[in-house]
């Protein structure tokens, strides 16, 4: 059986797209009663939480940090996790005593510690790499989450700019509903009706400055001229350092740790600064016919359990090569496929001949294969099967195809006859069609119904071939 | 003066501003000066493949695509954005000419697959002058495997004047392989021996740490410098250790300055491009020039390319200095790092709700079109009717300007 | 796994072990070896003066597997190697440097040749590799599969000594140890 476990992805179901996948890899929707694959589900994500210190971020939190941890951060040479140092300075002396290098924890209880000896300050230190915050020069700070990203040198130029294109748009956006209220050669008798000019000082604008603005159709240049960068003469040339000694390679920030803080793209080391973690997010799957979640994970980030966990490995009765046989062209080999029970009830099967259509237009060959007739039925899958006494009811299934039985599972001789000339490897299909019973809770009864699977083996190379 | 309540006041989000740039892919929020990530423009196609090319040309036009794309987004959605893809608008950032598949591929992907309310689809070289606050430039876009030259002029792309060469960021890296194949040495750290660089078979070390060695110690000498800088040791890895000899280090934007056959060099084509623009235009044009690309924050890049305009266009033998012999070329410095600049460009735009959701196409259009987006180039009225309410305008994707009425003027260019 | 060492049976050669150094009997110890005072030798490590003698310094903590090494030359020279005070060879390091300085770091499953001369306060990652004919200088850092390195300004301490108190203290509650050589030199060595 160990054998097996090497062939698993030779055996491809196809997802109700026909795309072909291992049935690892697949969902099964109790609703749409189909196989539903990666690209099948809508995938969003459920929870948020830090890969380091697992600690669950509400969804406005997350927003509000970029998605990042507050106590855990990325050392920007190796991109592993900084580790939170914190020594003892005593208030009364300036100079540290000897440093005491405890890890602390850095999520719980980050708030100043004070002990008798003095005040904790803090600074991040890679385990990997052996960069610290002391390193490029910042100073340790009195609370671990204190070592917060610095802001872009550009903020204050770009939101100069957001502010003024916003404003920009707005007011376009009121002349064009204004131009078409009044349409292209309709008269605007808007100015008679406005009171506002007998008011004193309640309009800036004058009527005539805003048919002027109105003629324009925009603001005037010195406004827009206000925002507009100047060009320069002299663009910046080659430092001179670069012709006078030879770089220290070692200072230069390579590609990659430049990238990993877009925001200020740090060429040399001395710049470097501690990046806050990425999150990570605990994904949430729906199925995207009747959109009921396949996948939800549970909330705790140390759990790998599932709330709603509605896989294909749980449902379908998984197919597997038990060796590969030897082939030869042109005779027919007999195959053998084991079929397990995934339930703890009796499955019923039965094989089919695969569509042509599924060959994609002669793209897929597929061998011709002689498949076992009639159905069979599996023995439940069933822990305490063992453990009863033999009271072996007769399970249904033509004796000539069937190898051998065991506990939840069937061994079934498939005879496939590979053509003359096949190059590549040698595959054959069929429709595996499965009785699949649901309890759907609104129900209340049990519905069952019969699910056809396609399947396509690779059996792999010919083994001989007749020249 | 009235401001009509808009139908959507509600509080903004804002847009995701992607960039799927042929090497790197910048995605972010709008509003931010940065993108939030730049990543390589690839996927890895589980649960079999290696890792795959978004822009790779064996799929580009094949229906492959769309899982390529659809993998690639989903990757940027849980992974770096994460976020609920139906409830930000989307604003792609995309090169001037982009193909046709590519687009239709990448708004079928956004509509289907992660039910994107509104997709805007905008042009790199207009939004990277959004980052200026200036309506008027000349944008030079230095990509991977060509460079787009293309004028605009408060804020109407002169298309007249688009002008392409294929001298670009993938030129640099040639012309630094070739130079490190002939002239560079490699030394086996544990046995000191030195070879040439071509003789040990490491074509392949080298290539992967090629952008690496470009970034940490190369840059564009300026036309009458004299000096050669000092060669470096490149560690390639544990073993191998490369010797860069000097001039190597800054001829490596040589490629770039040089006339290939029937390609122009980079200054040509930006002095190709202002030839075909009106005359009017020309000075303002030449006197805001704004690079964009990674290879622009080469160190001496733009000063090189100045000298070069200047004595191009200056030289009398050469076709550009009866019309263009007396201008003056003035370079801009976005307030960003110059790969990230045109990102920038769409972050400021996408903040403004209304301006995105007029040049949006929404789910329901898209669908009504056949899935299919208009092109610009397309002459189809009817396509234009559909995507825009409003009749008096053309549909060039336009900086939000009021000026549509002189476009037929500047656009009628010699 | 290591295979049960019965006690007593790996030590062979002429030991200088001076007071307050913990030596597990179950490491193997071979040929003539000094080690200084303060240093903590935990079971099933491998010191082997097998091409000269190996002195030791001070307050080193040699961890398990560690091989400390002084091959056989053809040549037939016995060099001296010296290991000076306050290094910490984590489990599963290979040194076979001969002049190792004060302070260093060898992480779990380093390898360092007998090629490189290791000076201050570096750090040799964890798995890394370092076979080159070189001076490593003060405060150099080695770390990733690549070994990338680079060196540091401020080299950060080495402060193992509250480990090794603990060590000092609770290891001859659980092992067996070998006896020290209390009237043989307790030489500092030469760094």
């Amino acid at each position: 059986m160990a054998l097996s476990l090497h062939y698993l992805k030779r055996v491809l179901y196809s997802c109700s797209c026909s795309q072909p996948a291992p049935l690892t890899d697949l969902y099964f929707c109790r609703h749409c009663k189909v196989a539903r694959c990666q690209d099948c589900v809508s995938i969003t994500v459920d929870t948020y939480f830090c890969p380091h210190c697992f600690e669950t971020v509400p969804v406005s939190e997350a927003k509000n940090r970029k998605n990042r941890c507050n106590h855990c951060f990325q050392c920007p040479r190796c991109s592993s996790t900084l580790t939170t140092r914190s020594i003892i300075v005593p208030s009364e002396v300036l100079a540290e005593q000897s440093p005491k290098k405890t890890e602390s924890p850095s999520s719980k209880s980050p708030s100043l510690a004070r002990s008798p000896g003095g005040t904790k300050s803090y600074y991040l230190s890679c385990t990997h790499c052996k960069w610290s915050t002391r390193d490029v020069g910042i100073k340790d700070k009195r609370s671990p989450i204190d070592f917060k990203d610095p802001l872009s040198p550009h903020q204050e130029r770009v939101s100069q700019l957001v502010s003024f294109y916003k404003e920009f748009s707005m007011r376009d956006q009121a002349e064009r509903e204004k131009a078409k209220k009044v349409g292209r050669r309709g008269r605007s008798y808007g100015g008679l009706l406005d009171t506002s000019k007998f008011v004193k000082g309640a309009s800036s604008d004058s009527p005539k400055q805003l048919r002027r603005a109105s003629l324009q159709g925009t603001w005037n240049k010195s406004v827009v001229n206000k925002v507009a960068t100047q060009s320069t003469d002299c663009p910046d040339q080659i430092p001179d350092g670069f012709y006078s000694g030879e770089p220290e390679l070692k200072k230069i920030a390579t590609l990659q740790q430049r990238l990993l803080d877009p925001a200020h793209q740090p060429a040399r080391v001395e710049q470097f600064t501690p990046r806050p973690l990425h999150l990570i997010g605990k994904k949430l799957l729906r199925c995207k016919g009747c959109d009921h979640i396949l996948l939800k994970a549970e909330i705790n980030p140390s759990s790998i359990r599932f709330k709603i966990q509605q896989i294909a490995l749980h449902t379908f009765p998984q197919i597997r090569i038990l060796k590969p046989p030897s082939l030869v062209a042109g005779a027919p080999c007999e195959v053998l496929l084991s079929v397990s029970n995934p339930v703890n009830h009796v499955v019923s099967i039965s094989f089919q001949q695969l569509e042509p259509s599924f060959t994609k237009g002669g793209k897929v060959s597929l061998a011709p294969v002689s498949l076992p007739k009639g159905s069979y039925q599996l023995s439940p899958n069933d822990d305490m099967g063992d453990l009863l006494d033999d009271s072996e009811e007769e399970l249904e299934g033509e004796k000539e195809f069937i190898h051998s039985r065991l506990l939840g599972k069937l061994v079934l001789k498939f005879n496939v006859a590979p053509e003359e000339g096949t190059t590549g490897e040698v595959k054959f299909g069929f429709v595996l069609s499965f009785d699949y019973k649901s309890t759907m809770e609104l129900e209340k009864q049990e519905s069952s119904c019969i699910v056809p699977a396609p399947v396509v083996v690779d059996l792999g190379k010919l083994t001989h071939s007749d020249d | 003066m009235s401001t009509r309540r808009l139908a959507f006041s509600h509080h903004d989000k804002g847009s995701i501003v992607i960039e799927i740039g042929r090497m790197y892919t910048k995605v972010g929020l709008s509003g931010e000066p940065a993108p939030r990530h730049v990543i390589r423009s690839r996927v890895e196609m589980k649960p079999y493949g290696a890792l795959q090319d978004v822009w790779d040309p064996k799929y580009l036009h094949r229906e492959e695509l769309y899982l390529i794309l659809s993998r690639f987004l989903q990757n940027i959605y849980l992974k770096y954005l994460m976020v609920p893809s139906k409830d930000y608008r989307v604003l792609v950032v995309e090169p001037l000419l982009s193909p046709s598949h590519f687009r239709n591929t990448l708004a079928r992907a956004l509509f289907n697959h992660f039910s994107v309310p509104h997709v805007a689809f905008m042009p790199s070289p207009l939004l990277g002058t959004f980052s200026l606050g200036r309506q008027t430039a000349l944008v030079v876009d230095i990509g991977w495997l060509e460079t787009t030259v293309i004028p605009l002029y408060e804020g109407v792309p002169i298309m007249s004047a688009w002008q392409s060469t294929s001298c670009a960021a993938k030129t640099v890296h040639n012309t630094v392989m070739e130079c490190l194949i002939e002239t560079g040495a490699i030394t086996d750290t544990h046995t000191q021996e030195q070879n040439p660089a071509g003789t040990l078979g490491l074509k392949e070390l080298i290539q992967g740490s090629l952008e690496d060695i470009i970034v940490s110690t190369c840059a564009v000498r300026s036309m009458d410098c004299d000096r050669t800088p000092p060669e470096v040791s490149f560690p390639l890895s544990q073993q191998y250790t490369l010797c860069l000899p000097g001039p190597a280090r800054d001829a490596c934007a040589e490629g770039l300055f040089e006339e290939g056959e029937g390609d122009l060099s980079l200054p040509s084509a930006v002095l190709e491009s202002l030839l075909k623009c009106p005359c009017d235009c020309r000075r303002d044009l030449s006197e805001n020039v704004l690079v964009l690309g990674g290879i622009a924050s080469l160190p001496g890049l733009n000063y090189r390319l100045k000298q070069e305009l200047e004595r191009l266009a200056g030289d009398k033998n050469e076709r550009f200095s009866a019309k263009l012999g007396a201008l003056q070329f003035k370079f801009h410095q976005p307030p960003a790092h110059p790969s990230t600049a045109a990102w920038l460009g769409g972050s400021i735009f996408g903040t403004s709700e209304v301006a995105v959701l007029e040049r949006a196409v929404s789910k329901e259009k898209f669908r009504e079109m056949n899935q299919r987006l208009p092109d610009w180039t397309s002459c189809d009225p009817e396509q234009h009717e559909q995507l825009r309410p409003v009749p008096t305008r053309k549909l060039l994707p336009a900086a939000p300007s009021s000026l549509y009425k002189s476009t037929t003027k500047t656009q009628s260019a010699h | 796994m290591s295979a049960f060492k019965t006690p007593n049976k790996k030590h062979s050669g002429d030991f200088k072990i001076a007071k307050g150094v913990v030596v597990c009997s179950e490491a193997e110890l071979f040929g003539d070896i000094t080690i200084g005072g303060g240093t903590v030798v935990h079971p099933s490590a491998h010191i082997l003066a097998q091409g000269g003698p190996i002195v030791i310094g001070e307050r080193n903590l040699i961890q398990e597997q560690v091989t400390i090494i002084n091959s056989k030359r053809e040549d037939g020279s016995t060099p001296t190697m010296v290991i000076g005070n306050g290094n910490i060879f984590e489990v599963g390091a290979h040194c076979g440097s001969l002049s190792v300085g004060d302070g260093n770091t060898f992480e779990a499953k380093s390898r360092v040749s007998e090629r490189v001369k290791v000076t201050d306060r570096c750090s040799v990652g964890a798995g890394c590799s370092l076979d080159s004919q070189e001076t490593l200088p003060t405060g150099t850092v080695l770390h990733g599969r690549e070994c990338h390195r680079y060196t540091k300004k401020i080299p950060t301490q080495n402060n193992n000594q509250q480990q090794l108190d603990y060590l000092i203290k609770v290891l001859p509650n659980y092992h067996r140890l070998t006896k020290s050589t209390a009237p043989a030199s307790t030489a500092t060595p030469n760094t």
